[in-house]
């Protein structure tokens, strides 16, 4: 798994990236070597930059999180510690936050690491010439974040408002102003050897073959343990396979129907955890019946969702109903969740409590209208095409007809994010990945339609109450608790029909040690920490 | 190629065709069962060909796949025949610069990579099967169109030609009346041997996600569904695989007895 990448990637780019890791061509696998003190790592796919303010894949995130650090840090609780800073304070209005710097950090080429790196990154994010998807992170209300260097070892960041949420922005990766200041970002050459504060350090990059990084001994953490890292990139899923158990790498993420095949291979050990992800079938509630909460649930009780869970990811994940990870630690309690499950023969009797009559050809209409919808997915994955096929032969039984429109990604993004309203779809089919920060306002917010994430068009002004207020709130249980407050009333809403929170199944060769937790945020949050034999 | 080649493969089409009609009445190809069952299951009594991994029968969808296919082959078929055979027509009888020029023509669009450009509108037009029908006969035309224009250029000088003209018939009389007829059998074989081709074609475009659309089957895109499980459920993908190879192969020999015989024999 990408250890750094939830914390600063936009949820869709993120969606767009497995997509993408998912469709590229097949790379190719070169002998190992499988040397004591060398870990060698899969990238679904050929990083295109290693700059971390550039980056937008999940694959260049996996390389830049060995080779940069960032003030704070998300650990395996997907809580923020100190990495760089040694500590923080908040102002009582929640509006100012000073850092306080570590003194013994020097980048990889031995200039000493100060308050000014942090200031230039920031800014250079902040900066419309700079190519990144990060700008909103640190623009609020249009207003942006102002940071400046107190001293050599403190920063101070200005927010125009409260803005909790902020501390997961902080974490970025820092870059080096005095190898970045005067040349332009968005085409140095840095960008594909670059020079950071992290626990290994860039040496080569093979364009199709590898990108290496050795242990930078004079880290200011814990010493690392390996001496280096070596990231092949290998897209095709059989490829990887392969490799895993030839040894030619040392992770690798199964497919739930070959596990069995995996447990049999005696090298490897098999752990499965969470994903702050997932999937759902979005409803234009903007349709003249999707708006209709009866015609969603009664599409929501059609559909066994517990049977897609079981065919489509052999069991290896949960049914979803809020729109939030059981991992997050603001998911609401079990008795503040509605769920709809599968019981087909309430569909009937809430359409017809709804005024909808079944025609002759067996559809439910309603004023000459029928329930007949399609559902666009962008095309890559393995499950969207599983998952609409068992939703349309579903909804099908009880005499609603879907209709399956595969789209090429772009296209698919194209309808689904066009500012226009009302959008041209009916019900869409996507996931998620989530920031370990519990805000999605972006997804929710009825200010974020028809531009925004909110595609769907959802709104709920106590929604939209609660999740103003969790971004000015900085009390950790009190935002907990807005979130979760928030999450269950989406859920018993039924914009999206939830589907699961997919689970990953990663195969480690067993002469790795050190890994740690499983979770969301992988098995290498200690990159340092881990050995190979 | 012996005849029994011939006969089997014109057996072969015949029962997938017969089959495949039937499955309209007859079969539920689409039939998602997830009684509890997670994984493909093998060859059985109760299914000949294994199930997939939603619980469907593979030999149902492999006959309902086949009127994709054969459809798709045929109606390419026509749709090339007919654009190739009115340009080859129209070259050969006009002949001199007109000629030239449609020829060049005719290479030039020969020299452009054909997939790509069915990719392209595939993408542009959103994918479905007429789109992919036309697309695939509207790409596959060039051979037919330089054949039928080769026949016309020796045919024009024949005797007979030449005592039509002299009674004044107009030049699409004799094109359609009188040419087209002795130019006919070496169409037939193009024709044929391009329906393989466009039978190739659109189990690429499915496998690629951009031919018929689910829950339709199409042996391309079931090939496209088996290959998380070439390891663990072959039969997912071997059925379909002999599905494409059997037909493209029978179609191939009908159409090679075919040109042997035109040409007098010569096998």
């Amino acid at each position: 798994m990408m250890p750094q990448y939830p914390k600063k990637t936009l949820p869709i780019i993120c969606t767009l990236a497995i997509a993408l890791a998912a469709n590229f061509g097949t790379g190719c696998a070169r002998k190992a070597s499988t040397a004591h003190g060398t870990m060698n790592l899969r990238l679904s796919g050929e990083p295109n930059l290693l700059n971390p303010i550039l980056t937008t894949d999940a694959y260049s995130a996996q390389v830049v999180g060995t080779i940069f650090s960032g003030m704070l840090k998300v650990n395996e609780k997907l809580e923020l510690e100190p990495d760089l800073a040694e500590s923080y304070k908040i102002s009582s209005d929640g509006k100012t936050y000073i850092f306080k710097l570590k003194h013994n950090v020097t980048w990889h080429d031995g200039v000493p690491f100060t308050a000014n790196d942090v200031v230039f990154t920031f800014n250079t994010i902040i900066d419309p010439k700079t190519n990144t998807v990060r700008r909103s992170n640190y623009v609020i209300k249009g207003k942006p974040i102002r940071f400046t260097a107190v001293d050599s070892y403190t920063v101070k960041a200005e927010l125009p408002e409260p803005f909790a949420p902020f501390l997961l922005s902080a974490a970025a990766e820092i870059i080096p102003k005095h190898l970045l200041d005067h040349s332009d970002i968005n085409t140095a050459s840095f960008n594909r050897k670059p020079i950071g504060t992290g626990p290994f350090k860039f040496k080569s990059w093979k364009a199709g073959q590898h990108i290496i990084v050795v242990k930078n001994p004079s880290y200011y953490g814990k010493p690392p343990q390996l001496d280096r890292i070596i990231f092949k990139p290998i897209s095709d899923y059989n490829a990887g396979k392969i490799a895993i158990i030839k040894g030619d790498i040392d992770e690798f993420d199964v497919n739930p129907q070959d596990l069995d095949e995996m447990k049999k291979i005696r090298h490897l050990s098999l752990y499965e955890y969470d994903q702050l992800q997932y999937s759902f079938v979005g409803f234009n509630l903007k349709n003249r019946h999707l708006k209709d909460i009866n015609v969603r649930q009664a599409i929501a009780y059609a559909v066994d969702r517990k049977a897609i869970v079981d065919a489509v990811l052999k069991g290896h994940g949960t049914v979803a109903d809020v729109p939030i990870s059981p991992v997050s630690w603001a998911y609401p309690t079990g008795n503040a969740i509605t769920r709809y499950d599968y019981a087909p023969t309430k569909s009937a009797a809430l359409l017809e409590r709804a005024g909808y009559k079944k025609n002759t050809r067996g559809i439910y209409e309603k004023e000459g209208s029928e329930l007949a919808f399609t559902i666009i997915y962008g095309q890559g994955g393995k499950a969207s095409p599983k998952n609409a096929e068992i939703i349309q032969s579903a909804l099908g039984k009880i005499g609603i007809k879907l209709t399956i429109v595969p789209m090429e990604w772009q296209s698919f993004l194209r309808i689904v994010n066009s500012g226009k309203d009302p959008k041209t779809f009916d019900l869409c089919m996507l996931s998620w990945s989530l920031s370990p920060d519990p805000d999605d306002y972006s997804i929710w917010h009825s200010s974020e339609y028809p531009k925004g994430f909110n595609f769907i068009g959802y709104s709920n002004p106590k929604v939209d109450g609660l999740l103003t207020r969790g971004r000015t709130v900085n009390n950790h249980t009190q935002r907990a608790q807005i979130y979760a407050e928030a999450s269950a009333l989406i859920g018993r809403d039924l914009p999206y029909l939830f589907l699961y929170y997919p689970r990953t199944i990663s195969a480690v060769n067993q002469r790795i040690h050190g890994l740690s937790k499983p979770g969301p945020a992988g098995l290498f949050v200690r990159i340092e920490g881990i050995s190979a034999d | 190629m012996g005849k029994w080649a011939t006969r089997l493969s014109i057996g072969f089409l015949t029962t997938l065709a017969i089959l495949s009609i039937a499955m309209i009445w007859i079969g539920h190809p689409n039939d998602i069962n997830l009684n509890g069952v997670t994984n493909p299951t093998p060859p059985d009594i109760d299914h000949f060909l294994g199930t997939d991994d939603l619980g469907r029968d593979i030999g149902s969808r492999i006959l309902d796949g086949a009127r994709i296919s054969l459809g798709v082959g045929l109606i390419a078929m026509t749709i090339a025949v007919s654009i190739g055979t009115v340009i080859g027509l129209f070259s050969g009888f006009m002949g001199g610069m007109t000629d030239e020029l449609t020829m060049r023509v005719v290479d030039f669009i020969m020299g452009l990579p054909t997939l790509f450009i069915i990719l392209i509108i595939q993408v542009i037009l959103g994918p479905s099967l007429l789109n992919a029908m036309i697309v695939i006969g509207a790409t596959s035309w060039m051979g037919i169109a330089r054949l039928v224009r080769a026949e016309i250029l020796s045919i024009r000088e024949r005797p007979y030609i030449l005592a039509a003209r002299a009674r004044g018939f107009s030049p699409w009389r004799i094109a359609i009346g009188h040419a087209l007829p002795s130019a006919l059998s070496p169409i037939i074989v193009s024709g044929i041997l391009t329906m393989g081709g466009a039978i190739l074609t659109e189990s690429v475009l499915s496998f690629l996600g951009l031919g018929v659309q689910p829950p339709q089957a199409s042996w391309g895109s079931m090939l496209q569904h088996s290959t998380d499980y070439l390891y663990t459920a072959p039969w997912m993908a071997i059925s379909p695989g002999l599905a494409i190879t059997l037909t493209v192969l029978s179609l191939n020999f009908i159409g090679d007895s075919l040109r042997c015989r035109a040409n007098g024999n010569q096998s």
